[in-house]
């Protein structure tokens, strides 16, 4: 007879033969790091923000494979690529090509290859209907002595908001953490030991003297990445790769001022554009990201590939205010733009920048410098103005708005929009902005220039700050710019220079 | 004179005693008369096992002593040889009539002839009574059974520790990842070698289920007597 118990003995045992196999073909390798020195095996192994590891692996795309034991990623290419929480954003990740992102990349294949830059959000304000942002823009205002005044200025739709801050140094807007939405402005704690941002600090050197605060995904592995730009102790010009989430600090000897990031040379990895600390020197320089040679494989900025402004440094403006990325030849990748004593544009090309721009503009009215210094229909030498100005791409084409510093305060300032036509500016057909009538008699030169949709009609606006600090904006096609906000100044000294750092979240 | 094989002269004698029965027996209708006439009419037919039938039921209603010797007749055509002399003895017995007694003798001396001429055809065998059915084998648990088993169940814990330990080594995400590359080889080897205890063992322990099932035993209790001793025994055939 089969007994109940003999019967229930025998399937027990078959089921635990078959539990056991099952558990056997189940073991699923899964190890988690903490830190990269976990990551031992393969070169350069690294923890990523996902808590696998990656080893050095040319191959990828992003030099970075899983290693082993990675669970479902073993073997696959690493790739940060995120869906961004806030569009509006930049500083982030390179975006997955879905959605709103898919429509950017197709125009501006970085965003989807390198990284989120302000390119990509000026982009995703024209592609994508379901993109309006507010706008927050950090102002440091600086005077000849170095003070600084901090602003955080705010659009949100429907005001303008604004808010000085105690911080010292700079005022800058970082990236949304990583699947937060909301940016975090940052500064440095008034004793410069800390970058202090929303939501935390990381400590920094004290002994070292903080110019930029700016968010890169330098590094290509999706962790929370502010790149700060200083100079030590003895005024050597550095960069400061900080990870927020816990808090290493690794240095770059390189030019550190005027930050910004987009890409030089298709290679995946995010490019920056930096000038000296000396705001007489027209020189910058473009950082290539670069792979250090050494054992660790990490990322540092490659040999010096500097450029410089035209000709001489206008009087009372520092030689190079700052940098913009856009697509001007729209063959889909970067193309760089330097603005201060003159306007150097770097055209992409299929091996990336060139040192050597491929349009130079000057002079009053601005002109390709080739027909500057009082030939053809200029009347101005190229010593005699200074540029402030910002990329404005459009639905078919990109233009540039052109703020004008002339030296000579007597001279109105005046602010032009050009259109980029082939792979030139098209100078001659430049259309003007009107300002409101000064109440001086002689008008503050405008100093800052930002492209952003204010009003959520998916055209790029300009706000324009001049030097005693007024807000102006003109919508969409419009040039007739009015005076929106007036910012305070409690600077000692006439304003030198106003840096921005813009940003924004869904609204 | 007695014929070798004695029929005429126990025909004749047979007919003397039947005949002197119905002149002894007043007619009537009797049952015992009637039985007597029908193991006459069927023993003139030969129908001598009929007759005795006949015979014994009318004894059976009356004992008539004459009733003895026909019997014995009827046992005698029917070659029973020892009962009919014990009919004959027993017809004797009764006292009847010299020339009676010597009748009887007659046939006895020709019934021990007949008897030691030949042995006493012994009665038809009883039909040998049907064995009972044999039970049909039955599966039976021994210690071969047990010990394969226990030994299976043992290799299956056994098996089971592996692959629980070699999953909770797997588990173990402390150290680098080479230590745990290493620790994970060696979990890998564990729960490898668990699941083939495991396997292992649920086939020693299948075939411990399937030995039981299979081999089948045929198994009777059979009574045990002796003298001064009595019991049962198990027997079994392979």
């Amino acid at each position: 007879m089969v007994t109940p118990a003999r019967a229930l003995a025998g399937c027990a045992a078959w089921l635990a033969a078959c539990l056991g196999l099952g558990a056997a073909g189940c073991l699923d390798p899964d190890y988690h790091c903490t830190a990269s020195h976990d990551c031992d095996v393969g070169e350069a192994g690294r923890c990523e923000v996902d808590h696998r590891c990656t080893a050095y692996d040319l191959t990828c795309d992003s030099h970075r494979r899983y290693s082993d034991h990675s669970g479902p990623a073993s073997g696959t290419c690493f790739d940060d690529a995120v869906t961004p929480a806030n569009l509006c954003a930049a500083g982030q990740p390179p975006a997955r090509s879905e959605g709103c992102a898919a429509t950017v990349c197709k125009a501006l294949t970085s965003c989807c290859d390198t990284g989120w830059s302000e390119a990509c959000v000026q982009q995703a304000q024209l592609s994508c209907s379901d993109v309006v942002c507010d706008t927050r823009i950090a102002i440091t205002a600086t005077d000849k002595m170095g003070d600084t005044e901090l602003v955080d200025l705010t659009w949100d739709g429907a005001h303008w908001m604004m808010r000085s801050d105690a911080r010292k140094g700079v005022l800058a807007w970082l990236a949304p953490a990583p699947g937060q939405a909301q940016p975090r402005l940052a500064g440095f704690a008034a004793t410069g030991s800390a970058l202090v941002y929303d939501g935390g600090s990381v400590a920094l050197t004290a002994d070292r003297s903080y110019l930029e605060a700016t968010s890169v995904d330098f590094d290509r592995d999706g962790r929370p990445t502010a790149v700060l730009g200083y100079t030590d102790m003895n005024g050597n010009p550095r960069l400061e790769v900080v990870k927020l989430d816990d808090g290493s600090t690794r240095s770059i000897s390189t030019l550190a001022a005027r930050l910004s990031w987009g890409d030089l040379d298709h290679d995946a990895f995010p490019d920056g554009m930096a000038t000296s600390t000396s705001p007489g020197s027209g020189t910058y320089r473009l950082l290539t990201n670069a792979e250090a040679t050494d054992s660790t494989r990490s990322r540092t900025i490659g040999a010096a590939v500097d450029s410089s402004m035209a000709a001489g440094i206008t009087p009372g403006s520092p030689a190079v205010r700052g940098f913009d990325w856009i697509d001007a030849n729209r063959d889909h990748r970067l193309d760089a733009i330097a603005y201060g004593s003159g306007i150097n544009v770097h055209l992409g090309q299929n091996l990336g920048l060139s040192d050597t721009p491929q349009i130079r503009v000057d002079c009053n009215p601005p002109a390709l410098v080739a027909t500057c210094n009082g030939s053809g229909t200029t009347t101005d030498t190229q010593t005699q103005q200074s540029f402030a100005g910002a990329a404005v791409p459009e639905a078919t084409g990109a233009a540039v708005v052109i703020a004008e510093f002339p030296a000579s305060p007597m001279v109105a300032p005046t602010l032009h929009r050009v259109e980029v036509t082939g792979s030139t500016l098209d100078l001659a057909q430049a259309a003007m902005y009107t300002l409101p009538p000064c109440t001086t008699g002689t008008c503050p030169p405008i100093v800052a220039v930002v492209a952003r949709d204010l009003d959520g009609d998916h055209q790029l606006d300009i706000i324009a700050i001049d030097s005693e600090l007024n807000v102006y904006t003109a919508l969409g096609s419009q040039l007739q710019l009015s005076r929106a906000i007036k910012l305070p100044v409690t600077l000692p000294m006439a304003v030198f220079e106003v840096r921005t750092s813009v940003t924004g979240a869904p609204r | 004179m007695i014929r070798s094989d004695g029929r005429a002269p126990r025909w004749l004698a047979a007919a003397l005693v039947i005949a002197g029965l119905a002149a002894a027996i007043p007619v009537r209708a009797d049952p015992v008369d009637d039985h007597v006439a029908r193991g006459r009419q069927l023993y003139d037919q030969g129908e001598f096992r009929q007759a005795r039938d006949e015979l014994l039921a009318a004894y059976q209603l009356e004992p008539r002593p004459e009733l003895l010797f026909a019997l014995g007749q009827v046992e005698l055509n029917l070659g029973r040889f020892a009962q009919a002399i014990d009919y004959y003895q027993r017809f004797i017995a009764t006292s009847p009539a010299a020339d009676q007694i010597a009748l009887a003798q007659q046939a006895i001396g020709a019934a021990r002839a007949r008897l030691a001429e030949r042995p006493a055809a012994l009665p038809p065998p009883f039909p040998k009574p049907a064995a009972p059915p044999r039970p049909p084998p039955q599966p039976r648990w021994d210690d071969a059974d047990t010990g394969l088993v226990a030994l299976g169940g043992a290799i299956m814990v056994l098996g089971g520790g592996l692959v629980y330990y070699g999953h909770h080594r797997a588990g173990d995400h402390s150290g680098t990842l080479s230590q745990y590359d290493d620790r994970l080889s060696s979990a890998t080897l564990d729960v490898w070698g668990g699941a083939g205890c495991l396997v292992a063992g649920a086939a020693v322990l299948g075939s411990g289920l399937v030995r039981w099932r299979l081999h089948l035993v045929d198994a009777e209790l059979q009574p045990l007597a002796a003298p001064r001793a009595a019991g049962v025994t198990w027997v079994q055939r392979w």
